[in-house]
């Protein structure tokens, strides 16, 4: 039953998160061709303020294509599970945890797959415009010292850049994870309320948003629970690291804990909720 | 042989209403049932929790033995009185859907009955009329070869000659292991392939009883038997 | 086309009369083999129990034999057909007598009127 909510879930929604990044690699291109060319570096007047324009532009409309995405995600889930199509959702002969999950697992990659794109694009214009204006070749640079980048990078951070990159990745998708389910069981929560489901949702939403705002700064003044090597971690406020990725790596390995807990909790929450607590319009 | 369908005690609390109240009623098999009460009487909330989209305050619920669930869903055929299918799906796309989830559903039934009724395979449920769209998600539920059917309201929308083609198949369906339980305001129009009626009134069972006996004890049909119960 | 039913009289004994009257009319004969359950409730519009109530009633009164292979038949025994027919038209006329007693002609009077019908038909 999993495979088939996947597939129809799949099937359903990939259109519009489809088409917004279509829009993004449009732009992308756009953008890639104009600094392909010497377009910039004619003598137009008000070159430079068009330029910055462009710029400010594109970091727009990358940045509403991704909240974009997650709006998708979130309209979907509602839609799908607490409107009149509810009433087809919740009579399937699925559990509550198939239908979470299937839902989840669609979101999750839509993220993913837009995250990649906004990286791709970003990525694809700086090298671009390196390759233009500076003559600067990165991919061949970074392929030629490859071997000095990699001691390099283990020198600072005291992993190799393969794990590092991991340890990224990993965090990459419990942070997508999260966010998604935070969203889940804001709509869960906001059932709660008798009238104005969809403001309760957004209320509790906020107060997910605040509270684990708090719990994560509170947690980052007190990195000293995850640096076991510094000897010098309670008695001052100054710490001192042999270097970046005695700080940065139990930071990043603290906050990916930190995030399976609790999407952990957030799922169990929302999987209760649907199980449980159904109360469909 | 057990029943279809138990139900004890059932309460459903919204705020300050009562909407069902210590709600008894027993569904036997082989049957087709009129479930009649006026707007508000509780029909929909009792409707709503035996397929588990409503959770009960109190009391149980057990059809086949368990309570609302994945196993009582896949037995269970339900027909809200709603448009409840994504109306950007195909007809023919709705017709796999629900062959996929649903093991009783017979696909050469169900397209029998689009061709009956003369509802295009290919076309998308949002290009429909309203009353299209009512017949396309009964011959979904009518295609499955389900314990209980609960059909909310499901010739109100309709034309005369598709309601007579809909009460025609709800006969010819007819099992004695499944019962059918019929919603509706329409009781003349249905009142003679009914085996027995439930009145439901403020929340609870105020009657229950065969057709013919409500006639040779009170001398009336049932249409008109509720009019007086009912009478506001 | 459903069957004519009326509204405050229970079904299954309307269904039982409908279906002696096919038997007496000839949409039956003799010997005849009847649809199934469901084939007759689809043609009346009724409840199958229902249909299938009136159905052994009929059989209890011996005008419908159930075969374990062959199904429902009507019964061979043309006697029995006609004294059906009989029992009917007498009970149809007592109603008849009745009603026009209550619009006040006599025992006489109904007679002589009822004469006059049959001559000009």
């Amino acid at each position: 039953m999993l495979k088939k909510l996947f597939k129809y879930e799949w099937k359903h929604f990939w259109k519009i998160p489809a088409s917004i990044n279509i829009f993004l690699g449009i732009i992308t291109f756009i953008g890639v061709i104009s600094l392909a060319s010497p377009f910039w570096s004619l003598d137009l007047a008000g070159i430079d303020i068009m330029l910055g324009l462009s710029i400010f532009f594109y970091v727009l409309a990358i940045a509403a294509g991704s909240i974009a995405v997650t709006v998708c995600v979130a309209v979907r889930y509602y839609k799908n599970v607490y409107t009149d199509e509810g009433y087809l959702t919740n009579t399937l002969p699925v559990t509550a945890r198939q239908i979470v999950i299937s839902k989840l697992s669609v979101g999750i990659l839509w993220s993913i797959i837009t995250g990649a794109v906004v990286c791709i694009s970003v990525m694809s214009l700086i090298y671009t415009a390196m390759l233009s204006y500076e003559d600067v070749d990165i991919i061949y640079e970074l392929l030629h010292e490859f071997p000095e980048i990699l001691i390099a990078f283990e020198e600072e951070m005291g992993i190799s850049l393969p794990l590092f990159l991991f340890i990224c990745l990993i965090q990459l998708l419990l942070n997508n994870t999260f966010s998604i389910l935070k969203i889940y069981t804001a709509i869960a929560l906001g059932q709660l309320f008798a009238r104005h489901k969809v403001a309760g949702a957004i209320i509790w939403y906020i107060g997910e948003y605040v509270v684990f705002e708090i719990i994560t700064s509170f947690m980052q003044r007190v990195p000293s629970m995850f640096n076991i090597f510094s000897p010098f971690a309670f008695s001052t406020g100054y710490y001192y690291y042999d270097s970046v990725g005695d700080y940065l790596v139990p930071s990043m390995l603290g906050s990916i804990a930190f995030s399976l807990i609790f999407s952990g909790a957030l799922y169990f929450l929302t999987e209760h909720m649907l199980k449980n607590r159904l109360n469909l319009d | 042989m057990e029943a279809l369908a138990e139900i004890r005690g059932l309460t459903k609390v919204y705020g300050n209403t009562l909407a069902v109240n210590n709600l008894n009623l027993v569904i036997p098999r082989g049957r087709i049932i009129g479930l009649l009460g006026p707007n508000g009487s509780g029909k929909t909330t009792l409707i709503k929790m035996i397929n588990g989209l409503l959770t009960p305050t109190a009391g149980q619920i057990l059809i086949n033995g368990f309570a609302p669930g994945p196993e009582t869903k896949a037995r269970i055929a339900y027909l809200p009185e709603r448009t409840y299918l994504q109306s950007g799906m195909k007809v023919s796309d709705l017709v796999d859907f629900f062959r996929d989830f649903y093991a009783d559903f017979n696909r050469d039934k169900a397209f029998t009955m689009l061709s009956a009724l003369n509802i295009p395979f290919t076309a998308q449920l949002k290009t429909l009329s309203k009353g299209t769209k009512e017949k396309v998600q009964l011959i979904l539920v009518m295609s499955r070869d389900a314990d209980l059917f609960i059909l909310d309201e499901p010739i109100a929308g309709v034309d005369p000659a598709a309601r007579d083609y809909i009460l025609k198949t709800i006969i010819t369906n007819y099992n004695e292991n499944a019962s059918i339980l019929l919603s509706t305001h329409l009781i003349s129009d249905i009142e003679n392939i009914l085996d027995e009626v439930i009145f439901i009134r403020e929340g609870q069972v105020l009657t229950h009883m065969p057709v013919d006996q409500i006639r040779e004890q009170y001398g009336q049909s049932v249409d008109a038997y509720f009019r007086g119960v009912f009478a506001c | 086309m459903a069957w004519n039913l009326s509204a405050d009289k229970p079904i299954y004994s309307q269904l039982v009369e409908i279906i002696q009257i096919q038997i007496i009319s000839g949409r039956y004969k003799a010997g005849d083999r009847l649809p199934s359950v469901r084939e007759l409730a689809a043609e009346a519009s009724v409840n199958p129990n229902t249909m299938q109530k009136a159905l052994a009633e009929l059989e209890r009164n011996a005008l419908i034999i159930t075969q374990r292979t062959s199904g429902r038949i009507v019964t061979e025994d043309t006697e029995l057909i006609q004294k059906t027919q009989s029992d009917l038209a007498n009970e149809y006329i007592r109603n008849f007598f009745h009603t026009m007693k209550e619009l006040g002609y006599s025992a006489e009077e109904i007679v002589s009127l009822v004469k006059e019908m049959a001559e000009k038909e």
